[in-house]
């Protein structure tokens, strides 16, 4: 279960219209239930990983391979499906300012069709995890940073997903708070969800015991912490 | 979460609510319009009355007309493609006639002989004539020149006049019909396409959370099927209104048939629009990360 294969990026070219490659050659393996933190100075490409992953951008070369499919084919038919397995945090939170707390984090179980008493459920259980109980009607655009980050992790577990991309979800939160979504992850993680953390902290893979941490460094990615030969490509 | 996007058109419906107001009254008139035009011959039966659709014509033989001349004009009349039949008006008769119907001219009448009363054919005339453009006034013109023939009375020209008018009013109302239609359609469109810049940001989002292009869709479905089954509602009680109360129809149930076929097509041709405008929205917010940027 733990060597499966997830996400296989092989020699991957991508730059912005009118600027430099942002990835060059870049190679990297995913396994199924595996912790990755994916660390990298600002404007080294971590988003655009995330985005390019979750189907939002396109990339000029290389090949992706994604639970055994390649990416292109699957963009083409079946990229909602995808999507559905994937619980993304980004980095500017995207949540529906109009809308409440639960609405926003009720979404994700409302496009998968679920019944009203199960999107109860797990909304409720959402909401003790990422500490938001008292705030559950409350219009998101009055939330504070942090809490508005919350709600964003909150959507992005809710319909407990294969893989979680979760772009800089600590970068609003005080430590309390960091040390408590960590330990979200953490638990998410042991209950079998794979994990992506993008982030520019350095020590916030200290916390987690047995992850894996990825460097984006001259356009590619490399591996800084040795972790056992058999979860590497 | 047919509840969630059915809330979601209700929302976008009202937050457009004058181009709802205006693109169902528009496609209700344009409904009524079609309806109008292509059950025009029931409409028409039931407009003109009804001794402008049994029309007659009566033909009068001069005096000195001799039986052989007469037995010519019957035959005629006989193998004419417009009459329908033809009866010979006795002249005691036709006198009689006279007299009940003009008694303040009884004292100039009654010096007059019946003897001199002409013989009169009463014809009916076949409907196609009032359809015909001017070929069954001419038999009866020609029928004039006939020396035998005295003078041809026929209100044909009079009723000409009144189909011809007919005949503009469908066609305008046709024309208006698909003026109105497209109209609505229009206005709709514009309403769907503000529905969708206003939730754009909320497209994005169930985009990247896998919603399925449906899920996406169909609110504007419905926002479309609302404007058209208001629509619908409009044209009908029009029509009902139109029939029952001032002209008097035959039968609706007559007239709502092909209404509700034009009504689905119309219907159809609204759901293709929908589905051409949403797609091509859809894909303007495909790479707009320039929603989030304040
Ligand atoms: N839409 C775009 N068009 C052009 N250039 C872009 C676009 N998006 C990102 N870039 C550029 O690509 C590079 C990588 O951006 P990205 O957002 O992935 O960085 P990042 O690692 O997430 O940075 P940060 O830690 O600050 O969030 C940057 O140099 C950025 O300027
Ligand atoms: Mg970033």
């Amino acid at each position: 279960m733990e060597d499966e294969l997830l996400i296989f990026c092989d020699h991957l070219f991508k730059k912005y219209p009118g600027t430099d490659w942002v990835f060059k050659d870049a190679s990297l393996t995913i396994f199924r239930n595996q912790f990755l933190f994916l660390l990298g100075s600002s404007g080294s490409g971590k988003t655009t990983f995330i985005k390019i992953i979750s189907g939002q951008e396109d990339y000029d070369r290389g090949k992706i391979i994604i639970q055994n499919n390649d990416f292109r084919k699957l963009k083409r038919k079946n990229l909602h499906l995808w999507r559905r397995s994937l619980g993304i945090v980004f980095q500017d939170f995207r949540l529906l300012w109009k809308q409440t707390v639960k609405e926003n984090i009720a979404l994700p179980l409302i496009i998968l069709g679920c019944s009203k008493n199960e999107i109860d459920m797990r909304v409720k259980a959402v909401l003790k995890l990422v500490q938001l109980e008292d705030k559950e009607d409350v219009v998101c655009k009055y939330l504070s940073g942090g809490e508005q980050q919350r709600v964003a992790i909150g959507r992005a577990i809710v319909h407990s997903p294969v893989l979680l991309l979760a772009d800089e979800p600590t970068g609003n939160l005080d430590d309390k708070h960091t040390k408590n979504i960590l330990e979200l992850f953490y638990t998410l993680h042991a209950r079998g969800i794979s994990i992506l953390i993008a982030t520019h902290d350095k020590r916030l893979p200290i916390a987690i015991p047995d992850c894996r941490t990825v460097m984006i460094k001259d356009k590619r990615f490399i591996d800084v912490i040795p972790v056992p030969k058999s979860r590497t490509s | 979460m047919l509840r969630f996007l059915l809330h979601r058109a209700v929302r976008n419906t009202l937050s457009s609510f004058s181009a709802f107001v205006i693109s169902s009254l528009c496609l209700g008139i344009a409904l009524f319009c079609a309806t109008f035009y292509v059950e025009r011959e029931i409409f028409l039966n039931s407009l003109v009355p009804t001794w402008a659709r049994e029309t007659k014509a009566l033909v009068a033989i001069s005096n000195n007309a001799t039986p052989k001349q007469v037995e010519k004009v019957k035959a005629i009349l006989k193998v004419s493609k417009w009459v329908k039949s033809f009866s010979q008006i006795e002249q005691a008769k036709a006198w009689d006639r006279f007299l009940k119907d003009f008694s303040h001219l009884k004292d100039i009448a009654k010096d007059i002989d019946p003897i001199y009363i002409p013989l009169i054919f009463e014809v009916t005339l076949k409907k196609e004539c009032l359809n015909s453009s001017g070929e069954c006034s001419e038999f009866f013109a020609k029928l004039e020149d006939i020396p035998s023939v005295e003078s041809v009375f026929s209100p044909l020209p009079w009723i000409r006049r009144i189909y011809i008018w007919f005949e503009l009013f469908q066609k305008g109302a046709l024309f208006f019909a698909l003026f109105l239609f497209v109209c609505a359609m229009v206005i709709t469109l514009l309403g769907i396409k503000l529905s969708f810049q206003a939730s754009k940001r909320e497209a994005y989002i169930f985009d990247i959370l896998g919603a399925s292009s449906w899920f996406i869709k169909l609110p504007f479905y419905f926002q479309g099927t609302f404007i058209f089954c208001v629509g619908l509602i409009i044209s009908f009680a029009g029509l009902y209104g139109f029939c029952e109360k001032i002209i008097d129809c035959a039968s609706i149930t007559d007239v709502v048939n092909l209404f509700f076929v034009i009504s689905a097509l119309v219907f159809v041709c609204e759901v293709i629009l929908i589905e051409f405008t949403v797609r091509f929205l859809r894909i303007s917010i495909r790479k707009s990360d320039d929603l989030w940027v304040q």
